[in-house]
């Protein structure tokens, strides 16, 4: 209620040069520029990879089960006699969009979550934080192993279950920042000129805290794809034989008993090349986000 | 004196078991400009809300334009005429514009949603805006953090006015201002009253800016109206005893400070 | 009245991004024992930089030219120890004191933590000694308040605590920087007497920053006046009105609204302040100075002894006396 200037009025301009990089990326370094690159690369082998593998999933042969490479096939052939390679490139658009879809669901559920807690405050921001912190106590792994129990094992069940035991997470993290904004006199302005709440929203609210969504979102993607390859690694996602990083790792673990590890590792290290590159990114956006919410 | 465009009587906030605002009534005559000066905690930034609608009164009524505005709006078309007929403008020029919108956007957004009109006759009353606030074509296309806080808050005076309305709530809305700018503003405001015909309420804690801007005034403290009258009478020749430590309080040349007991 | 602080052509560039940038071009002024100077300006001016500078407490990479004595020794050049014990000698009083106390602690470990980790007093004692100076601040109960937490105490108290911290290790210096802006009027009078009141008990020399020349009128026994780093006059603090010896200065004061009249139209001075880094090669308040002549924009004048003071004006012997007349016609 105080009516006081809150600090020496500032009348100078005084902002610093914005630093060179992409648009979307200014600010997170060399490091974000590389780990985009590599995401980008991802994704464009999630769309492509089809039609780039030389031979296709069920061009199977047991008689060249672990073999290693050869002229035609670079990195040689699973265990059930597969082209590794192939199988790679196949794999990708599944290991990918999965956690797309992870993202996508868990962060509009904690958008909106979010957005009508900081709106409405009091008694129904009260009930929707009680029944996130019920839905935060459920690790998403178990949430998706009950999923698969009650409406069978596939990509979209797990990776529905997965978004809604993320979302109170994401809820949780935007609704502070949504809160903050929401406090803001510009928001204040648009009410006493007569737009509705869902269009202040829409238009000015979730715009001016998307640094933040966007951070955050791609911090998840990286969780989620773990937790799939994890739970298709135990059969309740991917199922075989439609190619997946998760699934070979699973299927690959007699190949590594054997003294074959090829496929698992393989196939791992992709997982691992594209979680490390989205979190680094995620990080760094993070950073970038909070450092000019002032 | 001419019908008053607003009225407030009994006006009442309860926070919890905080009186807020406490019984105020006042009126405000078509053209005219009133104060409401107190320290903080006087509840006169509630007044603000309430006569805005950002806040619902506990008991009391509001009458702007003719219309009761005592109750939160029903429907879309009366939180737009609502909207059309009292404006505000705050305080803090660095957080009442958004971050990621120009002034020429803010400016028109409001165009859109009361006057609508093609994109070249909007085009033309924001220009006309910018001209009243006396912002040049670079400052109005400028995000606000290229713009100074005094520019700022031509912005916000500008987008308050694109509605048209007939009552514009100050509050504070030089108080962060430096000097040098604070001038140009009170100036600009005392042309705009002019050539608009709009009304002032201004919320201030600085009793040179209400005199400078206003005809009336109310001296609001812990809730109460503790004084009321015609601005010039009211710091000339103050009736009650906070009105009077409020002016005594003000440096001018001459003054000494004065140590009261700690409450 | 011998100088206690020297400041002299005191220069401090700031880095902003990857360049560096002026924000005091300039800056000469002394401050004697026991002496209160006002420090008066817009924002920008460089008026908190000045203060920081003696404090030493400008941000990490920042350049500094010219000197700072202090009774007698260069500040700039301090370290460790000898630093510590510099900082010792002066103490800080902020616009924002919510900002500058830790919340999760009470007033009491406040007050007493400096007494009790550097000096060695044992914890009653030092608590004996924190009750009496809040006595001396105004504030009576101080047993109890001892024990609150700062988001107990309004502004106005918790200015008085940070005041009475300030008197703690009985410094010689204190620097103000805007201690009564974030107050209420009533409550800053009554602050501003309290810190009049002390100042003088304890010889205390003090730099009082503000933004309100009236304020500064009333406690200060001299005013200098910052535009764009640098300072443009500097006179008797009550004389400032009645005889301005700088453009700027009568601009100032006659832009502000007078509590006793409604103007028709407020001398407004056009343009807005700039900073330092801002600063045109000749005069830097010349395009927005009404007896701005053409070598105004070209030669930068220097701070010229004046009167009983000084001005940075190159017109400033031929303007004298006219000023406070002419600029409220203007």
């Amino acid at each position: 209620m105080s009516a006081m200037p809150a600090t020496t009025p500032i009348e100078t301009v005084d902002r610093e040069p914005s630093v060179r990089g992409l648009p979307g990326l200014r600010g997170t370094g060399i490091v974000g520029h590389v780990c985009a690159a590599i995401l980008a690369l991802a994704v464009l082998i999630a769309i492509v990879g089809p039609l780039l593998a030389p031979y296709s999933a069920t061009e199977i042969s047991l008689s060249n089960s672990f073999v290693g490479p050869t002229g035609d096939h670079y990195l040689g052939f699973t265990g059930q006699g597969a082209d590794l390679l192939s199988l790679l490139l196949l794999g990708a658009r599944s290991s990918i969009l999965g956690p797309l879809i992870v993202v996508v669901a868990a962060m509009v559920l904690g958008v909106v979550v979010a957005i009508i807690s900081a709106w409405r405050g009091g008694i129904v921001d009260q009930v929707l934080s009680v029944i996130m912190d019920v839905l935060f106590a459920f690790p998403g792994i178990l949430l998706a192993i009950l999923a698969a129990a009650v409406f069978g094992a596939s990509l979209q069940t797990a990776a529905i279950a997965l978004a809604i035991a993320y979302a109170p997470y994401i809820a949780r993290v935007l609704r502070a920042a949504a809160i903050r904004e929401r406090s803001r006199e510009y928001i204040a302005a648009l009410e006493v000129q007569g737009f509705s709440a869902w269009l202040i929203c829409l238009r000015h609210l979730v715009p001016n805290i998307s640094g933040l969504i966007v951070a955050q979102g791609t911090i998840l993607f990286g969780y989620a794809m773990v937790d799939l390859a994890a739970i298709s690694y135990i059969g309740l996602g991917v199922q075989p034989p439609q190619p997946d990083w998760g699934v070979m790792v699973a299927q690959g673990q007699s190949g590594v008993l054997q003294g074959y590890p090829a496929e698992s590792l393989a196939a791992g290290l992709c997982i691992i090349i594209v979680v490390v590159a989205v979190n680094l990114l995620g990080e760094r956006l993070n950073a970038r986000s909070q450092g000019s919410a002032r | 004196m001419s019908e008053p465009i607003l009225t407030a009587s009994g006006l009442t906030k309860v926070f919890g078991d905080h009186t807020a605002v406490d019984d105020v009534s006042f009126a405000l005559p078509e053209g005219g400009s009133l104060a409401i000066v107190g320290e903080s905690g006087s509840g006169k930034t509630t007044v603000a809300k309430l006569l805005t609608g950002l806040e619902r009164a506990t008991a009391g009524s509001i009458m702007a334009c003719g219309r009761d505005r005592s109750l939160p709006a029903r429907s879309a078309a009366e939180r737009r005429r609502r909207g059309a007929e009292v404006q505000i403008v705050f305080q803090d020029p660095y957080s009442s514009l958004d971050p990621r919108q120009s002034g020429a956007d803010s400016i028109d957004e409001v165009r859109r949603l009361h006057r609508g009109g093609s994109r070249a006759e909007r085009a033309a009353r924001v220009t006309e805006l910018a001209d009243l606030v006396g912002l040049d074509n670079r400052q109005l296309h400028a995000l606000p953090r290229d713009l100074s806080g005094g520019q700022r808050q031509r912005i916000a005076i500008a987008r308050a006015l694109a509605a048209e309305p007939r009552i514009l709530v100050l509050d504070e809305s030089v108080a962060a201002l430096d000097v040098s700018i604070q001038a140009q503003i009170l100036n600009m405001l005392g042309d705009i009253r002019d050539a608009t015909g709009v009304s002032y309420i201004l919320i201030s804690h600085d009793l040179a800016v209400v005199r400078q801007l206003t005809d009336d005034a109310i001296v609001m403290h812990r809730g109460r109206v503790v004084e009321a009258g015609p601005t010039a009478r009211i710091l000339d020749d103050p009736q009650e005893d906070y009105t009077r430590l409020l002016r005594d309080s003000v440096p001018r040349p001459g003054w000494k400070p004065q140590r009261r007991q700690v409450a | 009245m011998s100088g206690l602080v020297e400041l002299d052509g005191l220069e401090v560039d700031l880095r902003v991004g990857g360049s560096m940038r002026p924000v005091l071009s300039g800056t000469t002024l002394q401050i004697g024992r026991g002496e209160a100077v006002g420090l008066v300006g817009e924002s920008g001016s460089g008026k908190s930089m000045t203060a920081r500078s003696i404090a030493r407490l400008l941000p990490e990479g920042a350049e500094v030219r010219g000197s700072i004595r202090f009774d007698g020794t260069e500040v700039t050049s301090l370290r460790g120890a000898d630093l510590r014990a510099y900082r010792r000698r002066i103490a800080m009083v902020f616009q924002d004191p919510r900002a500058h106390v830790n919340p999760v602690r009470s007033i009491g470990d406040f007050l007493t933590e400096e007494l009790r980790t550097n000096e060695g007093v044992p914890r009653a004692e030092a608590e004996r000694r924190a009750i009496e100076l809040l006595d001396v601040v105004g504030i009576p109960d101080g047993a109890r308040r001892l024990r609150q937490y700062p988001h107990e105490l309004s502004g106005g108290l918790l200015q008085r605590v940070m005041i009475a911290s300030a008197l703690l290790s009985e410094p010689e210096l204190l620097l103000a920087d805007e201690p009564t802006t974030a107050l209420d009027v009533t409550t800053q009078s009554d602050v501003m007497a309290l810190l009049d009141e002390l100042r003088r008990e304890r010889g205390l020399a003090m730099l009082f920053i503000t933004h309100d020349l009236e304020l500064a009128g009333a406690v200060c026994d001299r005013t200098a006046v910052m535009y764009a780093g640098q300072i443009v006059e500097e006179q008797a603090a009550d004389a400032l009105y009645t005889d301005p010896l700088h453009p700027y200065t009568a601009a100032l004061v006659a832009a502000r609204p007078d509590i006793d009249a409604t103007a028709a139209r407020l001398a407004a001075i056009p343009g807005r302040p700039l900073s330092a880094f801002e600063a045109p090669p000749g005069c830097a308040f010349a395009d927005r100075c009404p007896f701005s002549e053409d070598r105004c924009e070209s030669e930068r004048p220097a701070l010229m002894p004046i009167a009983a003071g000084s001005s940075r004006c190159l017109r400033a012997e031929e303007l004298r006396g006219r000023l406070h007349l002419t600029v409220s016609d203007v």
